[in-house]
């Protein structure tokens, strides 16, 4: 039953024609991080494609195959509550645990598999134009499968089952996600400090995906080392992978021990039961006659504008609602709050004073992170009508398309203008809490977290650029992938200095 | 107050014929369009409610041109597909604010009232304020009905509207439905003959995408009067009544199959003969075409 599970699965996720988009987008990423992480020990005679470069962007997973791995893992095992298929697929006569074992190595060999785009665009760096001859050797492949095995498959086994711990415990989707972004959170929270602050054996202990203990383990070795080198999983390298693993494996044996198809598909009601009907009142209630005839309706262009900013606000409610939200606002807010009053310091040699220039750092540093959320929210609010299946109740309205669809546009400015006063609102705290009320300077901060330099107006550009997307291909999915793809390229290019 | 339905056809890109050559007039009152799955109901309705182009043919209420304005039939439009879902994260109230809004109600106090009184209509008002997202297949089929209804609507279509209804919301629905189709065109889309006999007062049975028959259920009963006969038989000779009568429909009674025929004069001794019902006309219609496209 496993294998024939597994077969299912694999097959079925590898004859959809998004798997080469997939493919595509972890080609780039290898190329564009080896370029990263290269830039980063660029005055140490280190070659493009050394082996150190390789093993720290195995170490870190990259953004892009991390996003993939979080959306791929969990349709495996919740589909079936996602289409309700589970209601007859599971009276068939199926052993509940070996199912689960089925669709958990069904999701980590596909991770694994997908995640051989990342090692194909690491082998194509010297092909991609991005370097000269001399900066190339033979691909160190030996080494790449290495940090493949120890570090890349170790950190995919741990998404994939904080993913179905989180799935079979909490039977949301959206859980799954939570559970990929606070690790990933955690993850660089961790790194960052140990760059701001120094490697310290509980940061290599106990960040998820072995990125402190590698960077660590490769700041002792010879360049020619490196370049051609094997790392050794010693000290505190191996601890941190024994460890983790061993958590991966703590987090699936808890999820397997709790998985029956019983529980998975039994929904908690918190509601309370509904009101039965007073017989007496309900016959009452349908002899009256529905008033309908004093209403005053009325279409004209200055309705139709009135009705931007109310409908502007149900779809912020749609947006913000979610606890999906509220939780990575408050994440971000955290991480705001703990670089002004930590990192930032800590970045420059010697005492700093808390500046509002440093304190609008953070949109620079994470911003990338707040322009995908943000992109993301704006593809998703554009296609709500579709997604939630209310499209034909919408479209039969007689409001013009225009209108609904600026409401939806005003309604992601404000959301992106409630990221940006968060940010404000958390550098103004900080610089209190440092004694810097004398350095609160406001013009600054509209400039930094209002202006075009990755503030409130790049946002509204990006949302504009999701919007236009959208538009055009009338489909969802492609929507987030061309405008994120967009988003990235434009990176690029600036990083490559092409632009 | 009509709707006027002239020539209308619908062939989808896979040579699917939705829709053959369609005309209907229906007039103010409540209107049963009955049909198998897959007769081109909902695609009707669908055309009507203007979320779909035809391929040719025109639709006109009470002046609008339905194809070439869809934005002023919309005005007048109550609407209440088979399929939909809702925003999870707003409460009915908010959301059939935000409809009363989108449907031109400009002043806030009247939108409040009618959504007071449309939840209460529908037995939603005790949980107002709870998100839809939380609601049982029931409470959306209600919600749907209250946005529906919203608006003073001229023309209002529900297509499968009691589909998770208990029979008791089933009845509150259909006379409330009653009583708002006494000054409207109310369009119900339905398979479920007993729904259209009971509530109707003209109707149509489509069939293949064609208009198989209209008229009033009482005229289209009567128009079988003393040809329908029934006989009680054995599953196993089935095929061979089926063979020498028309047999219009059979169905279990009693643990005996009971088979129902149409003939001009008593089949034989052994039927006996039987008032004839709307599913009688519907099945003996669905019969007729099913022998024509065999031949």
């Amino acid at each position: 039953m496993i294998t024939s599970i597994l077969k299912h699965e694999i097959k079925n996720r590898f004859s959809h024609w998004s798997i080469l988009l997939l493919y595509g987008l972890l080609i780039f990423q290898g190329i564009w991080y080896t370029k990263g992480t290269f830039d980063y020990y660029v005055n140490e005679d280190l070659l493009m494609n050394a082996a150190a470069v390789f093993y720290k962007n195995l170490a870190g997973g990259g953004i892009l195959l991390i996003i993939i791995v979080a959306v791929l893992t969990g349709p495996v095992l919740f589909k079936e509550i996602q289409h309700k298929t589970g209601q007859w697929l599971f009276t068939n006569p199926i052993n509940e645990k070996k199912f689960f074992i089925g669709r958990f190595l069904a999701a980590f060999s596909i991770n694994a598999l997908v995640a051989l785009g990342y090692i194909i665009g690491m082998l194509l760096v010297p092909y991609s134009g991005i370097g000269e001859a001399h900066r190339f050797a033979t691909a160190p492949f030996g080494q790449l499968m290495h940090g493949y095995f120890f570090l890349l498959l170790p950190n995919i086994l741990l998404l994939t089952s904080l993913v179905f711990f989180a799935l079979v415990y909490f039977k949301k989707m959206a859980a799954g996600y939570l559970a990929v972004i606070v690790t990933v959170i955690a993850f660089l929270l961790m790194q960052t400090t140990a760059e701001g602050s120094g490697v310290t054996p509980f940061l290599m202990l106990a960040e998820p995906f072995g990125y402190v203990a590698v960077d660590n383990a490769i700041d002792f070795l010879t360049v020619s080392e490196r370049n051609y080198g094997y790392l050794k999983f010693t000290d505190y390298l191996l601890f941190n992978r024994l460890l983790w693993t061993g958590l991966s494996a703590l987090l699936f044996y808890l999820a397997y021990r709790k998985f029956t198809f019983k529980g998975f598909l039994k929904t908690e009601s918190k509601n309370k039961p509904e009101k039965t009907i007073d017989k007496a009142s309900f016959y009452k209630s349908n002899a009256s006659p529905i008033r309908l005839e004093s209403l005053t309706i009325q279409f004209s262009v200055i309705e139709y504008v009135k009705k931007l900013f109310s409908l502007s606000l149900l779809e912020i409610k749609n947006v913000i609602r979610p606890s999906g939200f509220k939780v990575i606002l408050g994440i971000v807010v955290l991480m705001n709050i703990l670089q002004n009053l930590l990192w930032n310091a800590s970045y420059y040699i010697g005492p700093t004073e808390p500046l509002t220039f440093t304190m609008t750092q953070f949109r620079l540093s994470y911003g990338i992170f707040i322009m995908i959320l943000l992109m993301v929210w704006a593809g998703e609010l554009f296609f709500k009508d579709r997604t939630v299946n209310f499209w034909q109740i919408a479209d039969a309205l007689p409001v013009p398309v225009w209108t609904v669809t600026l409401s939806r546009f005003i309604a992601m400015m404000l959301v992106a203008f409630i990221f940006a006063a968060t940010f404000m609102l958390a550098g103004i705290f900080a610089q209190v809490i440092k004694g810097g009320v004398s350095l609160i300077d406001l013009k600054l901060y509209a400039y930094d977290l209002l202006g075009f330099n990755w503030g409130w107006l790049t946002y509204v550009l990006q949302i504009s650029l999701v919007f236009f997307i959208a538009g055009l291909t009338k489909n969802r999915i492609i929507t987030h992938i061309t405008s994120v793809g967009i988003l990235f390229a434009t990176i690029l290019t600036f990083e490559l200095g092409l632009a | 107050m009509n709707l006027e339905i002239k020539n209308l056809s619908k062939t989808y890109p896979n040579g699917v014929k939705a829709l053959q050559d369609v005309s209907l007039t229906i007039g103010k009152g409540m209107f049963g369009l009955l049909g198998q799955n897959g007769a081109g109901k909902s695609t009707l309705m669908r055309i009507i409610a203007t979320l779909q182009d035809a391929d040719s043919g025109r639709i006109t209420f009470n002046g609008i041109d339905v194809l070439k304005q869809p934005e002023e039939l919309r005005k007048v439009l109550g609407y209440l597909p088979q399929e939909f879902g809702v925003y999870p994260n707003v409460s009915a109230e908010e959301l059939l604010l935000h409809v009363a809004d989108m449907k031109g109600l400009v002043n806030k106090n009247e939108r409040k009232e009618i959504v007071a009184e449309l939840l209460n209509r529908v037995n939603l008002y005790d949980v107002r304020k709870k998100h839809l997202g939380g609601y049982s297949g029931g409470m959306k089929q209600r919600f749907g009905i209250a946005q529906a209804l919203m608006g003073n609507p001229q023309l209002i279509i529900v297509d499968e509207p009691t589909a998770g209804l208990d029979p008791m919301e089933r009845n509150r629905f259909y006379n409330l439905l009653s009583e708002i189709g006494e000054n409207t065109v109310v369009i119900l889309s339905t398979h479920i003959v007993e729904d259209v006999s009971t509530l109707c007062n003209d109707m149509a049975i489509i069939g293949n995408g064609k208009v198989l028959m209209q008229g009033k259920p009482d005229d289209i009963e009567n128009a079988l009067q003393g040809k329908v006969y029934e006989l009680p038989i054995e599953k196993s000779e089935l095929l061979r009544y089926q063979e020498k009568y028309k047999v219009i429909s059979q169905r279990f009674y009693m643990g005996r199959m009971m088979i129902t025929v149409v003939s001009d004069d008593l089949p034989s001794g052994e039927f006996s003969g039987k008032a004839p019902n709307l599913e009688d006309a519907y099945f003996n219609l669905l019969y007729d075409q099913k022998k024509v496209e065999q031949a």
